[in-house]
């Protein structure tokens, strides 16, 4: 495969990986910040970069059952957040293909 | 006045003429003991020098308005006659021997005397030159001066049948030839005369009806040559320099020299007068000069100038030339005013110096620069054109060097090529022992050093000029190494935030440079101590190169945030005027708020800094991601390897692209290219599909696709310095392997079909982690036929 370097964004504010800096997305790219995860709040993200994702497995939520992956930063392998694959609830379907980062898990970086 | 100036030269000047004529049995040139019959034909037709109605009637010049002077000049031409022909090869600024023999048999008595009844072939020659200006119809000058050919051919009657004149038709070499026979002939006038086959020479200036120069000239160098100040500028004139600027210009230099000589000869009044008479009234500034004397290019005249009075102090000869940076009368100066003056004159009248020669060099160099295999220790025959085979091109693998449990992305050879680092995916970089063993001149490979510190994969690494370090970057953390124990002496990990992909070392070794995703360029000192932090910039660094001067910075990067994006910028503008309207800021951000933009279209820049003042020389914005940068030995130029395929060769001095590698694929990874070849000659690059791509530096061709490190891609190649035909390259299958050029076939081989890589010998070593490190080496066998195998040797552990 070869070296690749880490992706790194444009934006007014970037979010990266609170470990190693990687870059995670921007506010540009941010949906809602009205999310709980396991550390407490969550932003969602309509797109993420530098992620590896984890096998698919269906998880209840407050908001009804879902397929998620957990996310790792490829940089530090830390796991940031998870990303859904499948909302069963049709008021949750927006959230497909999205991603959530825990707040507890990023910070802005440069 | 010839012989009043140098009368003490005569007496020695007499034994040249005495060997030259000993040598060539056959001479034609004048002597003492000529036939009185023809000394007194030619007497009789030889001018009277103050006023000669033949000569004035016959003169080319003589319609032009200066003919007086034109006339002095031609009779000292024709009284140096001999010397002219004979020493044509003092031409040559260098050749001392001629030169001196010039200035010897010019001034004799004799020598003068005998040029009274010289045989008039060259100024014979000149007036038919000048005359029919180059025209090979010699019908309308042979005319008009018959009774002059008549006595022309007698000199060699006594010797061998005169030489009738040759007239093949057209003025080329051949029908369909673009060589024209005029130029071709007197270029080979002037190498016949300067490797001494005069009498050749001579004949051939019959045959032809061209002579290499014409009498103007030869009594032009004489003057030079003879000191003969008040004839030079004249002569400058008659051979067609006219315009007032080139004038000045010679009328200084000639000045200068005279000014010199007359200090050198302690005649101080004389060089005061010269200084106050003739240079002073020249009125050159020193601005004014440089530019009148441009064409000249001399350095000499520009130095003296400021420095002309004041070495009228200068206590004797010696100090003299010092002071001046002169070499006095008797040595080369004259030659090198000659040389210098020649350059005013235009080309055909004056033949620059070993012209020939020059034109078979240059065809030289140009077979060299199409050989695609060139390997440099070739001997160059005229017979036939130069070009090296394939069979000296490293075009097959010769080692496997196996270490790595990973992909391997990057190696690079010490500068000795004496070792070879790699380093991994797999957070490690190995230092290998590579010796070329003197007897069989097989590599000999050995596993030196595992470099295991690192936490992350390594991004990029680099020997110290001297070889005695090595640095190695993972991610945010720099590691130093020492290269022969296989220390980590230091372990930078605060100061960058962000991947460090740019390492490299300080011309001098003082120290090294780091630069980062996260902006940063940072100096270091040998031991790793901070040194200082350039101002934040505007890329994230993806590599730098420092010039092997330690001038200047290159960095190839991607815009943080972006600042000149525009539509109309497409992937292939790599205009100066793209760079020019970009930092002219002619192109406003045209992106907004909320789109998300992508690596893919973001900018990437090549940016050049001076390394001292730490200041932006230049920049060019360049649009796809870049992978890799290579400065050349003579730090000119910048070799760029970009994602979508091509390598560019950009000029650091000239600021532009100089040059395209394409057919390389498209990749996804960083991919990293080299200068390769003898004298840099050759570019080569891997590629993801598992290629090493090798290019004409200078023409661009592709002439190589060489296979044989597959299954994955090639991530880097390096040539070893100092060989001609070896290489390294690393790739995905977890390997480094050697590439040298196929093996001379014995009968025996002939019948082996390529055996595949054998496992020689792997070894083990314990590691100072610890751990197991599984160390081989493969060789292939067809390689290895009639030599020992190459084999991995116990590492010596610390």
């Amino acid at each position: 495969m070869g070296m690749t370097h880490l992706e790194f964004l444009y934006g007014t504010r970037i979010f990266g990986c609170k470990t190693c800096n990687a870059h995670f997305s921007t506010t540009e790219d941010m949906m809602s910040r009205a999310f709980n995860g396991q550390y407490g709040r969550a932003y969602l993200f309509a797109k993420v970069v530098n992620v590896r994702q984890g096998e698919p497995n269906d998880r209840p939520m407050t908001t009804g059952l879902h397929t998620v992956r957990d996310i790792f930063c490829i940089k530090c392998n830390t796991q940031v957040g998870w990303k859904y694959d499948k909302a069963y609830d049709e008021a949750q379907k927006y959230k497909e293909g999205k991603f959530i980062l825990e707040r507890e898990m990023i910070k802005t970086v440069d | 006045m010839t012989t009043q100036i140098f009368p003490e030269l005569a007496e020695s000047a007499r034994p040249a003429i005495r060997r030259r004529r000993a040598l060539s049995v056959t001479s034609t040139y004048p002597s003492a003991d000529k036939p009185v019959k023809r000394r007194r034909i030619d007497t009789s037709n030889h001018p009277n020098l103050e006023a000669s109605s033949l000569h004035s009637n016959q003169h080319p010049l003589s319609g032009i308005a200066d003919a007086a002077e034109a006339m002095r000049l031609t009779q000292a031409g024709e009284a140096s006659e001999p010397q002219g022909t004979q020493s044509s090869s003092s031409s040559d600024v260098g050749n001392g021997a001629a030169a001196g023999a010039t200035t010897g048999t010019y001034t004799s008595p004799s020598a003068f005397i005998a040029s009274m009844d010289d045989p008039l072939v060259n100024v014979k020659n000149g007036h038919v030159k000048a005359l029919s200006n180059g025209s090979t119809n010699g019908s309308l000058t042979n005319g008009s001066l018959s009774p002059r050919i008549e006595t022309l051919a007698e000199p060699y009657a006594r010797h061998a049948k005169a030489v009738a004149r040759v007239f093949p038709p057209g003025t080329t070499l051949y029908p369909d030839s673009m060589t024209d026979r005029e130029e071709f002939v007197r270029l080979l006038l002037q190498t016949l005369k300067d490797v001494g086959y005069l009498e050749t020479a001579n004949v051939l200036e019959q045959e032809s009806g061209y002579s290499y120069e014409t009498a103007h000239v030869a009594a032009f160098r004489n003057a030079v040559m003879n000191g003969k100040w008040d004839l030079v500028e004249n002569g400058l004139v008659v051979l067609g320099v006219r315009d007032d600027d080139s004038l000045r210009a010679a009328r200084f230099m000639i000045s200068q020299q005279k000014y010199l000589e007359y200090l050198e000869a302690n005649k101080r009044a004389e060089a005061l007068l010269t200084l106050r008479q003739e240079i002073a009234p020249l009125d050159i500034e020193q601005g004014r000069l440089h530019n009148l004397s441009r064409q000249v290019t001399s350095s000499l005249v520009l130095g003296l100038c400021s420095s002309a009075p004041s070495l009228i102090m200068a206590s004797g000869p010696e100090e003299l030339r010092r002071q001046a940076h002169w070499d006095g009368s008797n040595g080369s100066s004259r030659q090198r005013l000659l040389s210098h003056l020649q350059q005013l004159v235009p080309s055909s009248a004056m033949v620059p110096s070993r012209r020939l020669d020059t034109l078979l060099q240059q065809a030289r160099e140009h077979q060299i620069q199409m050989c695609n295999y060139h390997i440099g220790s070739q001997t160059h025959s005229l017979y036939h054109d130069h070009s090296c085979s394939r069979k000296q091109f490293p075009s097959m693998n010769t080692h496997i060097l196996e270490g790595h449990r990973d992909e391997v992305w990057q190696l690079q050879w010490s500068h000795r090529g004496d070792k070879l680092a790699s380093s991994s995916k797999d957070s490690t970089v190995i230092i290998w022992k590579i010796a070329r063993i003197e007897a069989t001149r097989e590599l000999d490979c050995t596993l030196q050093h595992v470099l295991r510190d690192h936490s992350f994969h390594i991004n990029a690494i680099s020997w110290s000029p001297d070889d005695s370090y090595l640095l190695s970057s993972a991610e945010h953390e720099i590691k130093l190494w020492h290269a022969e124990t296989g220390a980590c002496l230091k372990t930078i990990n605060q100061q960058h935030s962000q991947t460090v992909n740019g390492l490299c070392w300080l011309a001098d070794s003082s120290g090294f440079v780091t630069g980062g995703m996260d902006r940063r360029i940072i100096q270091w000192d040998i031991k790793g101590n901070f040194v200082l932090q350039w101002p934040q910039l505007d890329i994230r660094i993806l590599e730098l190169a420092i010039t092997p001067n330690g001038r200047r910075l290159v960095a190839i990067g991607q815009l943080a945030q972006p600042i000149s994006i525009s539509n109309e910028h497409t992937p292939s503008a790599h205009s100066l005027a793209t760079t020019l309207q970009a930092s002219a800021g002619v192109h406003a951000p045209t992106v907004s708020g909320n789109e998300n933009r992508t690596s893919v279209d973001i900018e990437r820049r090549i940016v050049v800094y001076d390394l001292e003042t730490r200041q932006e020389i230049w920049w060019q914005s360049v649009w796809g991601e870049l992978q890799s940068v290579k400065i050349s030995e003579d730090s000119r130029f910048a070799l760029i390897n970009h994602q979508q395929g091509d390598v560019a060769l950009w000029d650091l001095v000239e600021e532009r692209l100089i040059q395209r590698y394409v057919g390389r694929p498209r990749g996804m990874c960083v991919v990293r290219s080299c200068f390769g070849g003898i004298d840099g000659g050759l570019i080569l690059s891997g590629s993801e599909d598992g290629h090493v791509y090798v290019w004409n530096r200078r023409t661009g061709t592709l002439f190589e696709m060489l296979s044989g490190h597959e299954p994955g891609g090639v991530n880097s190649v390096d040539w070893c310095p100092g060989e001609s035909a070896l290489f390294a390259s690393c790739g995905d299958d977890g390997t480094i392997r050697l590439w040298g050029p196929e093996p001379e076939l014995t009968a025996d081989s002939n019948m082996v079909e390529q055996p595949g890589p054998i496992v020689h010998d792997a070894s083990e070593r314990e590691t100072q982690n610890g751990k197991q490190l599984v160390g081989g080496l493969r060789t292939n066998d067809g390689y290895l036929l009639g030599a020992s195998p190459s084999r991995m040797k116990e590492a010596s552990t610390r």
